[in-house]
């Protein structure tokens, strides 16, 4: 795999990867009711 | 008056418009510091991706792109966007569940600290000031060249244009013009990047000419121009270069007071989360499309000098007319847009932190202050009071724009970095800590970078003052803390800190919140796909013919 292909396809991942994350994170954070986080 | 003329007085009495609009809404501290806490996700988005890109991303780093280093701007964008998705989740919100009017303001609740305060806004006030100094001059620079203004009038009309709305309408007015420069240099940067790849030959003949361009061979490749003639000998260099300074503007795009003191104007938390997902998705695909297009300019004219007007060639020798204007006012945009955000945090900061009496939340819910008219008027002095000094520093002072932006924009990570962070997560970090790793990350970023720019000492790219400062001031904040004890007040205030809102769990709120990630997974999936297809694969088919060319020549 060269380094152009490699580089293509992060950044792509950035977006991928900080959506998946954010996605987990709001559902974990508001969409439970608990007390305290 | 010619059309750069007519469009640079005409893009600034539309922005002194918007601001005499939003000014006339100002009615108390919390209108003129953080908006009313009332900005949509749009606003706080525009502001956050506006204020970041200044001048220097249409003209340091477009220029560096078209001396032949566009993929190692794109690799550090990748890390330092980042930092808009950690900003907002583990400092962002709580900054704004805090309800102060300014980030040092906060620092002072959290540890019941004065002295904290002071401090961040002494950095506030040295920082932004030098910041603020680097733009005027970048955009003097720019009316200099395409209107032939003398560099004096051009310092004094930046000067004024910044000033008159930022005193007038402050935060109400500098987050609207914002959106509007945002749109506006997001626009006209995509319509100027079609008309260079048109120039060059349509895009599938750029990527074919670049990929083989004896000039600056490797110019598009993944690590970009690297050897001898260059600052970076291997690949590797390059790319561990691109990756420190990448997590260090990581930092700073997570903490730094120009970019978290958007999200104390937000709404509520969901438009923090949501302008952050859409911040990383327009500066992104902006410096994609931005250094793209500079590094295709070589095929149209590869003598551009100094490679850092190649904007300003563009504009007046490849557009029509009438968008050589709009694209020169899109620069001017991104320049005006941070210095009034600049100029508006320097002002809060004199008159609140440093000489005001630095106390805190609004003491009504109509976010009414005692003494608010007085806090008013003593604000809009003491912008005043800075801008003048800063006029007078830009007519005084040598040039030195590129210094002095990597100077002022890295201190605040390595100065308040970790404490930004350990403030909303430890329970064990003191008063004294988090004063002292301020001071210590401050103290190293400041001595190291004056003694390179003195010539006494060139600090290798893993020693880079901002990673060094960050990593002195971690351990300042752990060992000063250990020797002391957190109050009741710091441990309560950072407990109530945790607590969440209720209104925050709306589920129709939190259903439009999701889809933000859903959105930028979907773009991931087709911008790696898109690049893959009209750059990857075609650079590689480019490399591949030109070789089999050059075997066959010999």
């Amino acid at each position: 795999m060269s380094g152009e292909l490699i580089l293509a396809i992060a950044y792509g991942a950035v977006l991928v990867g900080s959506g998946l994350w954010i996605w987990r994170r709001v559902l974990k954070d508001y969409g439970e009711r608990k007390e305290n986080e | 008056m010619n059309s750069f003329q007519l469009g640079i007085v005409a893009s600034l009495t539309c922005y002194l418009a918007i601001g005499w609009y939003a000014g006339r809404r100002v009615r108390h501290l919390e209108d003129f510091f953080v908006a009313g806490r009332n900005a949509p996700t749009v606003l706080i988005l525009g502001t956050l991706v506006a204020s970041f890109m200044s001048t220097n991303a249409f003209m340091g780093e477009a220029g560096m792109s078209y001396q032949g280093h566009a993929p190692l701007v794109i690799i550090t964008t990748c890390f330092n966007c980042v930092g808009y998705i950690i900003g907002a989740v583990f400092f962002g919100r709580y900054l704004r569940r805090s309800r102060a009017l300014t980030v040092p303001a906060f620092f002072r609740a959290r540890f019941s600290s004065r002295r904290i305060q002071m401090f961040a806004g002494v950095s506030i006030v040295v920082g932004l000031s030098a910041y603020l100094l680097a733009v005027t001059w970048g955009m003097a620079l720019i009316i200099t060249e395409v209107t032939g203004f003398s560099e004096v009038a051009a310092i004094i009309l930046v000067w004024m244009s910044y000033t008159l709305f930022t005193l007038y309408s402050g935060s109400r007015g500098v987050i609207l013009t914002d959106t509007v420069m945002f749109v506006l240099f997001s626009g006209i940067i995509v319509v100027t990047s079609f008309f260079i790849v048109s120039a060059a030959g349509g895009w599938f003949t750029a990527i074919e000419s670049l990929a083989t361009y004896a000039d600056k061979p490797g110019i598009i490749a993944w690590h970009g121009r690297v050897g001898p003639d260059v600052h970076w000998q291997t690949p590797f260099d390059a790319l561990l270069w691109a990756t420190i300074l990448g997590l260090a503007w990581g930092i700073v795009v997570a903490v730094s007071p120009w970019q978290t003191s958007r999200y104390l104007m937000a709404r509520s938390e969901h438009v923090v989360i949501r302008s952050a997902c859409g911040a990383l998705i327009a500066m992104l695909l902006l410096y994609l499309v931005t250094n793209f297009a500079a590094a295709t300019v070589n095929l149209i004219n590869p003598n551009i000098s100094p490679a850092e007007s190649i904007m300003i060639w563009v504009a007046m020798n490849l557009l029509p007319k009438v968008l050589g204007a709009v694209l020169i006012c899109g620069v001017l945009a991104a320049g005006l847009s941070s210095a009034s955000t600049f100029l508006s945090l320097v002002g809060f900061s004199v008159s609140h932190d440093i000489l005001g009496s630095g106390s805190e939340q609004s003491d009504t819910v109509s976010g009414e202050h005692p003494h608010g008219a007085a806090h008013l008027r003593s604000a809009r002095f003491a912008m005043l009071f800075v801008g003048l000094s800063v006029i007078g520093l830009a007519l005084l002072l040598p040039r030195n724009i590129y210094w002095l932006t990597h100077f002022a924009g890295p201190l605040f990570a390595s100065s308040w970095g970790v404490v930004a962070f350990q403030s909303i997560w430890s329970s064990r970090i003191t008063e004294s800590g988090a004063f002292w790793g301020m001071v210590t990350g401050f103290g190293v970023n400041v001595g190291m970078n004056a003694l390179a720019l003195a010539g006494v000492a060139k600090w290798p790219v893993i020693a880079d003052p901002i990673l060094v400062g960050v990593i002195c001031s971690y351990l300042a904040v752990s060992a000063v803390s250990r020797g002391g004890s957190v109050s009741k007040a710091e441990s309560d205030y950072r407990t109530a800190l945790h607590a969440m809102p209720p209104q925050e769990r709306d589920e129709k709120v939190v259903r439009q919140t999701l889809v933000w990630p859903k959105v930028m997974v979907a773009m991931g999936c087709v911008i790696a796909a898109l690049l893959t297809v009209f750059y990857a694969l075609p650079y590689q088919q480019a490399v591949a013919a030109g070789a089999g060319i050059l075997r066959g020549a010999m």
